[in-house]
C-alpha cells in the first residue's frame, strides 16, 4: 500500500533532517534550505502490513498558506513540524493546523516538536504547556529520538483511517 | 487550487510534453530529453513516481501544477516544474520543464536569507542569555557589596574600640614587654583595618560607586605628607627615602588628593616592603602640559627584589603577589596594586612598571591634572595647625553613642584636648541636651535605640529653632560608601567619620567642622556697613548673636524666667545697635511682658527667623 505524506512547518525546523534520519538513518549539522519539494520513499512494516511512504518534504514557507495547493493533492497524512527552541515556529499553531486540515482535507496530522536535544526537559515541558495544542511527538533528528515513532504513528493513523 | 480551464499546451524548448491514456501508458511524447528521460518505463508512474496520489486525485477537466520537484532521471537529479492535466476523454497530459539552474539560484538566495534569520535568532537568544547572566552578575555584586558593607560595620565598631584603647595604652607608662605586646596588637589592628579598607575600596570600585572628587590641592604638600607617613618604616629598614620634584610642578592642581595620596602611599609602602637595602625615591615632574592642565608623571623607584618580566602584568590583578616570588612572608593579600591601577584609571591616568629581578622596580604613573591659577582658589589644608587646635579650647561636645566602649574612647580623646563632653545614648536624649546645654558640636552615632541618628538629625534640622537647628553634626558611621555618605549629608550631617578611626582623625574632622561653621561668608549684615555701623561691629554681631540666641532658647526650654529675661535683654541692645528695630521690639516684649510658654515660643520663633535672615549669605 503506497501513501503520500507531507512534511510541513517553518523553515529550519528540521523537516529535511527528520526525513534524512527516517529514510537514510543519517544526520548532517549543515543546514540546507529546501526548495520546492524533495520526494523520498520509505517502507514501513506496521505489524505485518507493509506501507510505502512517498514522503513530500515541502520547503518551509513563512506562511503555511503559501504552500501550493497542488502539493496536498492525494495526500494521506502530514507531519507538522515545529522547533522547540523557536517560539515563532509554534505560535498560533491551532490556526495553522486548521489551515492545513482545510487544504489537505486530511485529519491525519501528527504534530512534532523537533530539536529536543537542544532543550532541558523542563524547558520542553514549558513549551508544551504554552502551545495549547496536543503535541504527538517530541523528536530529535540529531540524536534520533522518537523519529521512527513519529512516522510510524502517522502510518498507523493512515491505516486506521 | 485546481484550475478548471486547460492552459494551451505549448512545446517549449527544454520541456517535455507527454500524453498518456487513461491507463497511464504513453501515447505521445515530445521534447529534447524525451528518450533519456523516459527510458525507465512507459507508464506515467514508472516515469514520474512523484505523480502518485496527485494523478489519482484529478477528475476529468482538472489540472495540477507542481513546482520545484526534485526528481532523478537516469541518475541525474533535476528540479522540475510539472503540470498534469486530466483531459475530458480520460487521458492525461504531462508537461515538465527543467528549472534546476533557476531553483539553484533561488535556493542560494533563500539559503542566505534563512541563515541570516537563524543567525539573528541565535544572536537574540545569546543576548537574552547574556542579559540573564548580567542580571545574575549584578545581583551577585550588589549582594557582595551589601554583605561587605554590613560586615565592615560589624567589624569596624569593635575594631574602633580596640585600636582606640590600644592607642591610649601607648600613651601610658608601660614595661618594655607590655610595650612590645601593645605594639603587636596595634600592628595587627592596623593590618586588619587596612585589609578591610582594601576590600571595601575594591568592592566600591567594582560596583561603580567610586566617585573621584576633584578639588584643588598642593601636589608637593600631598607628596610630602604621604611620603612622610612612610618615613619611620623606611628608617627602620635603613632605607633612604626621598622626594625629587621637577621645577615646573604647579603649586596647586585640581584632583582627588585623597585617592592620589592613597595610590602613592600604596606604591611607597610596597617599595619599602620589598626593599632590604638601598633607596626608595619618589619623583614627580610635568611630562606634558596644555594651557590649563598638566600631565604629571609620578615615579616610585626602589632598589628592591624586583619583579620577573612574566609577572609584571599579573601584579595588577586582584589577589596576586608576585614580587620576586612568594610574598606571603611580608603580609598582604594582593589587593593593593589592583586598587592602585583601578584608582589611577578612574582618575584618567595610567600606570606601568619596569623591573628586573634583583635590581629593583620603577612604577610610573601618568595623570592629567588641572592647574589652579594662583589666587583663584582657596588653599586646602592638609593638616591641623595650632590655630585649628585652638578652636577646640573650651568647646562643648555632645556625643550621642550607645556603645559604652566607644563612648569612653571618644570621651578620653576629647577630654585630653580640654573639650567638655556630654554623653547620651540615644537621639532623643541628644535633642533634650541640645535644648538645655550650650552645645557647640554633636558627634552622632547612626544606630542607636529609641531614636536613631537619622531620626535625630532630621528632628534637629527640621524642628529646632535657629540657631539650634544649625548645630554642626558629625556622624560616626560604621558603614562606608558614597551612597551612605550622600544619604547622611542629605539628611543634614556636616561631616562623616567612618569607624574605626584614630584619635587624630577624630580631632581633624572636629577642627575642620568647627572651621567651616565659623567661616566668614558674606552675609546680609555686610550690606549694612554705613557711617553708624562699622565692619567690626558686623563681625561682632555675626559671631556673638547666634550664641545669644542659643542661650535665649535654652532658657526658654528650661523655663528659667530669670535667665530668659536676662538673655532677651542682652539681645535687645545688639538689635538696637544694628538697627533691627522690629526684632528689638519683640525682644522687649519677651523681657517685659508676662507671657505663657507658648506665647514666648511663638515670639522666639520670629526672633530666630529674623536673626537667621540677617546672617544668611548674600546671593
Amino acid at each position: 500500500m503506497q501513501k503520500k505524506i507531507l512534511l510541513v512547518g517553518d523553515f529550519g525546523v528540521g523537516k529535511s533532517s527528520l526525513v534524512e534520519r527516517f529514510v537514510y538513518s543519517r544526520f548532517s549539522e549543515e543546514y540546507k534550505s529546501t526548495i520546492g519539494v524533495v520526494i523520498s520513499k520509505k517502507e514501513l512494516n506496521l505489524e505485518g502490513l507493509v506501507l510505502k511512504f512517498l514522503i513530500w518534504d515541502v520547503a518551509g514557507e513563512r506562511e503555511i498558506s503559501e504552500v501550493p495547493a497542488s502539493y496536498y493533492l492525494g495526500c494521506s497524512g502530514l507531519l507538522f513540524v515545529f522547533d522547540l527552541t523557536r517560539p515563532e515556529t509554534w505560535v498560533g499553531m491551532s490556526q495553522r493546523l486548521e489551515t492545513i486540515r482545510q487544504m489537505s482535507k486530511s485529519d491525519n496530522i501528527i504534530v512534532v516538536g523537533n530539536k529536543s536535544d537542544l532543550c532541558e526537559p523542563s524547558q520542553i515541558e514549558q513549551v508544551l504547556d504554552k502551545i495549547g495544542v496536543r503535541v504527538d511527538a517530541v523528536t530529535s533528528a540529531r540524536s534520533d529520538d522518537n523519529v521512527d515513532r513519529a512516522f510510524h504513528e502517522l502510518g498507523r493513523r493512515i491505516v486506521n483511517d | 487550487m485546481i484550475e478548471k480551464k486547460h492552459p494551451p499546451l505549448l512545446s517549449v524548448a527544454g520541456s517535455i510534453i507527454c500524453r498518456f491514456d487513461s491507463d497511464g501508458r504513453i501515447t505521445k511524447c515530445d521534447g529534447e530529453l524525451t528518450k533519456e528521460a523516459f527510458s525507465s518505463g512507459n507508464n506515467i508512474f514508472e516515469i514520474c513516481d512523484f505523480l502518485y496520489g496527485t494523478v489519482e486525485s484529478l477528475v476529468p477537466g482538472d489540472q495540477a501544477s507542481l513546482a520545484g520537484i526534485h526528481h532523478v532521471f537516469n541518475g541525474h537529479e533535476l528540479i522540475i516544474d510539472a503540470a498534469v492535466l486530466h483531459d475530458d476523454d480520460g487521458s492525461f497530459v504531462l508537461m515538465m520543464r527543467d528549472e534546476t539552474s533557476r531553483y539553484q539560484a533561488i535556493n542560494q538566495l533563500n539559503q542566505q536569507r534563512n541563515e541570516a534569520d537563524i543567525m539573528q535568532h541565535r544572536l537574540s537568544r545569546q543576548n537574552e542569555q547574556l542579559e540573564i547572566l548580567k542580571d545574575v552578575a549584578e545581583t551577585a555584586v550588589r549582594t557582595r557589596t551589601k554583605f561587605l558593607a554590613t560586615v565592615s560595620h560589624e567589624i569596624r565598631t569593635p575594631l574602633n574600640a580596640l585600636i582606640g584603647f590600644v592607642e591610649l595604652l601607648t600613651e601610658q607608662e608601660l614595661t618594655s614587654a607590655q610595650a612590645r605586646q601593645v605594639s603587636a596588637i596595634q600592628a595587627a589592628g592596623q593590618s586588619l583595618t587596612g585589609l578591610l579598607n582594601d576590600i571595601l575600596d575594591l568592592s566600591k570600585i567594582e560596583s561603580g560607586k567610586y566617585q573621584i572628587d576633584n578639588k584643588p590641592f598642593s601636589l608637593l604638600k600631598m607628596l610630602e605628607g604621604t611620603v612622610g607617613l612612610c618615613r619611620n618604616l623606611a628608617d627602620s629598614k635603613g632605607l633612604n627615602l626621598s622626594i625629587e620634584s621637577g621645577q615646573d610642578i604647579p603649586k596647586q592642581v585640581v584632583g582627588d588628593r585623597m585617592r592620589l595620596s592613597q595610590v602613592v602611599l600604596n606604591l611607597v609602602t610596597n617599595a619599602i616592603k620589598f626593599t632590604d637595602r638601598g633607596h626608595v625615591i619618589v619623583r614627580v615632574k610635568v611630562a606634558d602640559s596644555t594651557d590649563t592642565s598638566e600631565l604629571v608623571e609620578f615615579e616610585v623607584e626602589d632598589t628592591g627584589r624586583g619583579i620577573a618580566s612574566d609577572k609584571q602584568q599579573q601584579i595588577f590583578e586582584e589577589f596576586s603577589q608576585n614580587q620576586a616570588g612568594d610574598a606571603n612572608e611580608l603580609g598582604g593579600v594582593g589587593l593593593g596594586l589592583a586598587i592602585v591601577k583601578q584608582l589611577v584609571n578612574a582618575m584618567g591616568g595610567n600606570i606601568e612598571v619596569k623591573s628586573e629581578p634583583g635590581r629593583g622596580s620603577n612604577f610610573r604613573i601618568r595623570l592629567p591634572l588641572e592647574r589652579v591659577v594662583e589666587g583663584s582658589q582657596k588653599v586646602v589644608r592638609s593638616g591641623i595647625d595650632a590655630a585649628g587646635l585652638d578652636l577646640l579650647n573650651d568647646i562643648y561636645v555632645l556625643l550621642a553613642e550607645d556603645n559604652r566602649l566607644n563612648q569612653q574612647y571618644v570621651r578620653e580623646i576629647l577630654s585630653a584636648r580640654d573639650c567638655k563632653v556630654s554623653v547620651v545614648g540615644s537621639g532623643e536624649a541628644a535633642i533634650q541636651v541640645l535644648k538645655t546645654e550650650p552645645i557647640d558640636v554633636v558627634f552622632m552615632d547612626v544606630l542607636m535605640p529609641e531614636m536613631n541618628g537619622d531620626e535625630a538629625i532630621k528632628e534637629i534640622r527640621e524642628n529646632l529653632l535657629f540657631p539650634l537647628n544649625k548645630i554642626p553634626i558629625i556622624v560616626l558611621s560604621g558603614k562606608t560608601g558614597n551612597d551612605e555618605a550622600t544619604r547622611l549629608l542629605n539628611l543634614g550631617a556636616n561631616e562623616i567619620l567612618v569607624k574605626p578611626y584614630q584619635p587624630d582623625a577624630l580631632i581633624r574632622v572636629l577642627v575642620e567642622t568647627l572651621e567651616k561653621s565659623s567661616s566668614t561668608e558674606s552675609a546680609e549684615v555686610d550690606n549694612r556697613i554705613s557711617n553708624d555701623i562699622s565692619a567690626e561691629m558686623i563681625d561682632i554681631y555675626r559671631s556673638e548673636t547666634p550664641n545669644y540666641l542659643r542661650d535665649l532658647l535654652l532658657a526658654l526650654y528650661a523655663q528659667n524666667e530669670r535667665r530668659f529675661n536676662f538673655q532677651a535683654h542682652k539681645m535687645q541692645s545688639a538689635m538696637w545697635v544694628m538697627e533691627y528695630m522690629e526684632t528689638y521690639e519683640i525682644l522687649a516684649r519677651l523681657e517685659n511682658e508676662s507671657l505663657s510658654f507658648e506665647q514666648r515660643y511663638a515670639l522666639c520663633e520670629q526672633v530666630c527667623r529674623a536673626v537667621e535672615n540677617s546672617l544668611r549669605p548674600i546671593k
